[in-house]
């Protein structure tokens, strides 16, 4: 007879170093999990038809984490789920570097498919970050949106 | 009575105010709107027109009341990911 297993926590992460998704691939999977889905953000260029030499990242770190913790609350709400499993990195990142990860399991695919892509729009929406993109021409603060909550 | 509360500033309110965090001393009442006033009047600007409100960690509304201690942030549109 073995003790009832306490289920892994979910794991919410906001790094400065770099993401590696095979290790987070890990933390998400289980025997009972028939489902492992990730979706990876990076750094694009060009971007808007400019080149991207990098980015800083600037984000309010607790904020994220708690805003990564509500959303995905919300998100089991809705889906059968087992493990969830996001990092946002902050910092300055080069063209091509991961900024975002997102690993879900679950015991079948459609649950897993649709809560990854649905917390991807959420945390994009909500997550309290800035970039600032660096190119040839110098920087600017890239423009993003303000939808999450009321505004001033 | 007066409530003084912390101030987190991002992106490019961080860069116009030159710090990332102030202390405000604001009277009884005040709300997360009284506290952005205070804080366009301080830095003379109009910056925070369109920008997001936090309380404690939580997106909130402009008009919600402040406590003593309570760390308000005012964030840029976002672009996360």
């Amino acid at each position: 007879m073995t003790a009832p297993r306490t289920p892994p926590q979910d794991l919410f992460l906001v790094v400065s170093e770099p993401i590696e998704p095979a290790t987070l691939l890990r933390e998400a999977a289980s025997p009972a999990s028939g489902a492992v889905v990730s979706f990876l953000g990076s750094v694009r260029s060009p971007n808007r038809g400019d080149v991207v030499h990098h980015i800083d990242y600037e984000g309010y770190g607790s904020m994220m984490v708690a805003e990564m913790e509500r959303l995905c609350a919300e998100a089991r709400a809705r889906h059968p789920l087992a493990r969830v499993v996001m990092a946002h990195r902050l910092g300055r990142l080069a063209a091509g570097e991961i900024s975002l990860a997102v690993v879900v399991s679950s015991a079948h695919r459609h649950a897993a498919l649709q809560a990854c892509a649905e917390m991807v729009e959420e945390l994009k929406a909500r997550l309290p970050v800035w970039k600032f993109e660096a190119g040839a021409a110098g920087g600017a603060f890239v423009p993003g949106r303000a939808d999450a909550g009321p505004t001033l | 009575m007066r409530v003084t509360v912390t101030v987190l500033l991002f992106a490019d309110l961080r860069v116009a105010a030159e710090r990332s965090q102030v202390q405000l001393d604001l009277p009884a009442g005040a709300t997360v709107r009284t506290a952005a006033d205070r804080l366009e009047r301080d830095l003379g600007t109009d910056r925070l027109h369109g920008v997001m409100c936090a309380v404690n960690e939580r997106y909130a509304d402009p008009a919600t009341a402040l406590a003593e201690g309570d760390v308000v942030a005012f964030l840029p549109p976002v672009s996360g990911g």
